[in-house]
């Protein structure tokens, strides 16, 4: 009896200390990854080999441009130091590509950056990638009866939860006097939203592109406005602090790719469609919308700014971040400087 | 029936409360959460990805004050409470029928075979087309979760009913129905109360993946949430709910089986 006892403590202490170990190899920061997709930064110096990993999305424009013109090869080749860019569906798979030490550098929403470098990410703002709030827009179904956000009081709304859609969606509202309470909110993913406007439960959705395209031609919705009227929306480009302190030299070097990438976009209109297009991933006159309410910039201008702490006041009050950052906290202005684009 | 080593175990908990049984289960947990918050205090953990235990209680605490963690949990249960209800009825049903007229089983073993597989997350699109997203997709998918174990144990459970006591019913000359209420399905009951206490568990887990589906409240639709804006203490209540929920049922449940199957006694 004695015996068992004690054979079953020892198995439940032993049960104990193999869930710490577990524990501790999910949560070390030190733990690099070696799946296909993650980085490999195993140098100290420039002679061995460094693989840049950069997390995209299909709509946007700059990373793509740099691959297909060939500007990470003509900065990089010669030091040995590749770039791999990762397709991801949105900004929260890319945060945690990020946490897995699988991302290097990503363009992501200024909302899901904020959040994650104020919840203890180890991540900083770089550089800006665009402006684009005449993209983001609330679309009513047809039927609806919506003509303006005050006609939202009472109906179905649709916005993914904890995103500047659903942060714009609170601010239309908040101008209007109304709260979340005053509609039946739904949180949904952007491919669950359109669906559920055809099957007719959905009066309205917040979306953005390629969705805002869908909406209007497909499923015969019409837009009602777009966030102009309420905030700059920005998208800003984000890297892992340990890239930022194993190669800041690389860093700045690859600020002044994005840079021109970013000024080769501007210049450039059809050809820069035509190669984010080649993707398939996203139709052409999706992308022109797109690059036509885009304002493309890797140097924040002062209304980005404002735009990024009115996000960081926005989650704060909302109870999303645990501490409320400064600006300095979020953005490192460093590579910029270095690379002479500010 | 074969019980596993952790029926067994809990078994003994409730008929044996003492407090050597009490230290080895309470023990390990606590020791587990105190080398946790060990292990986050010297930096050991990141807090991005896996949060302290004492930052996880901070989170818990605001969410119950502010009356949130109660909401999202009482609509939560009752999505469940719906769904598997629900489940049962049709697993029950569906199990008792094809276990009995053969002829309905082989009419339906070809599609039960083909849907069986299809994971809960799999009916998501699906459920949100033809339901819409509203209530009912949400308790059509914790429904969908809990009737394949309630229809699967119950269909073993008939067909492996001792066939001497199938014999002793027709040799005593009782009528069908007879057999079916007091021989056969008692004789079944075991397996039955397992596929409805696994079905529970189920139901209590799909309602993570059911209110992904349009949701704007719930303990699923918490851990969504929480990821989207990276608050991995906000996830980790939403995931420790479903476990430490689901183990506080699953021993209720083996309660109520214990008291119903009196008379049924697997010792090892």
């Amino acid at each position: 009896m004695r015996s068992k006892m004690l054979k079953k403590a020892v198995l439940s202490l032993l049960l104990v200390g193999m869930l710490g170990t577990t524990m501790l190899g999910c949560g070390s920061d030190a733990q690099k990854t070696d799946s296909s997709g993650a980085k490999k930064n195993t140098s100290e110096s420039e002679k061995e080999e460094i693989n840049i990993v950069i997390g995209d999305q299909a709509k946007y424009f700059t990373f793509k441009v740099a691959q297909e013109q060939g500007l990470f090869e003509k900065e990089f080749a010669d030091d040995n130091i590749t770039v791999t860019v990762e397709n991801f569906v949105d900004g929260t798979s890319e945060l945690e590509a990020f946490s897995a030490g699988a991302l290097d550098f990503a363009i992501i929403g200024d909302q899901p950056a904020v959040s994650a470098i104020s919840n203890g990410s180890p991540l900083t703002i770089v550089g800006a990638y665009c402006s684009n709030s005449k993209g983001y827009v609330l679309c009513a179904a047809d039927g609806s009866g919506i003509e303006s956000v005050a006609d939202l009081k009472g109906k179905k709304v649709a916005a993914t939860s904890g995103t500047a859609l659903h942060q714009l969606l609170l601010l239309m509202l908040e101008n209007e006097g109304m709260t979340i309470n005053d509609i039946e909110y739904y949180s949904m993913n952007s491919t669950e939203y359109l669906p559920a406007v055809a099957s007719g439960d959905i009066d309205a959705v917040v979306v953005t592109e390629p969705e805002r395209t869908n909406a209007i031609n497909e499923y015969n919705m019409y837009q009602v406005c777009d966030a102009s009227e309420y905030k700059t929306i920005i998208n800003v480009i984000l890297a892992g602090n340990e890239f930022l302190e194993e190669h800041p030299d690389v860093a700045v070097r690859m600020m002044k790719v994005f840079e021109e990438a970013n000024t080769w976009v501007k210049e450039n209109k059809e050809e820069a469609i035509d190669i984010v297009a080649e993707s398939g991933e996203v139709p052409r006159e999706t992308l022109e919308s797109i690059y036509d309410t885009t304002e493309f910039s890797t140097v924040f201008s002062d209304e980005q700014v404002d735009s990024l702490m009115k996000t960081v006041d926005f989650l704060y009050n909302q109870e999303v971040l645990l501490t409320k950052p400064e600006l300095e906290d979020l953005f490192d202005d460093t590579y910029l400087k270095e690379a002479g684009i500010m | 029936m074969n019980e596993s080593k952790i029926d067994h175990f809990y078994r003994k908990i409730i008929s044996r409360f003492n407090l050597k049984s009490m230290l080895l289960v309470v023990v390990p947990p606590i020791l587990l959460i105190m080398f946790w918050q060990y292990a986050a205090d010297v930096g050991w953990l990141s807090p991005h990805i896996l949060p302290a235990p004492s930052k996880i209680w901070d989170a818990f605490v605001s969410f119950w004050t502010d009356h949130t963690y109660q909401d999202y949990f009482l609509i939560s249960a009752q999505r469940v409470l719906k769904g598997f209800a629900i489940g049962v009825v049709i697993g029950l049903f569906l199990g008792i029928v094809m276990a009995i007229f053969s002829a309905v089983n082989s009419a339906l073993s070809v599609i039960t075979g083909i849907l069986r597989p299809i994971p809960m997350v799999g009916w998501l699109p699906i459920v949100l087309i033809w339901m819409g997203i509203g209530e009912n997709s949400k308790v059509a998918v914790i429904t969908i979760g809990c009737f394949w174990s309630v229809f699967i144990n119950t269909m073993d459970g008939i067909k492996g009913v001792n066939n001497q006591y199938l014999e002793v019913a027709k040799i005593l000359e009782k009528g069908q129905i007879t057999t079916l209420t007091k021989v056969i399905l008692p004789a079944s009951l075991p397996s039955i109360l397992t596929g409805i206490r696994l079905g529970f568990a189920n139901a209590w887990r799909g309602v993570v993946s059911a209110e992904m589906l349009g949701a704007a409240s719930g303990i699923g639709y918490m851990i969504a949430y929480a990821r989207n804006i990276s608050r991995m203490d906000i996830m980790m209540i939403g995931l420790l709910t479903i476990g430490i929920v689901g183990c506080l049922l699953d021993i209720v449940v083996i309660a109520i089986q214990d008291r119903i199957l009196k008379w049924y006694s697997n010792k090892r």
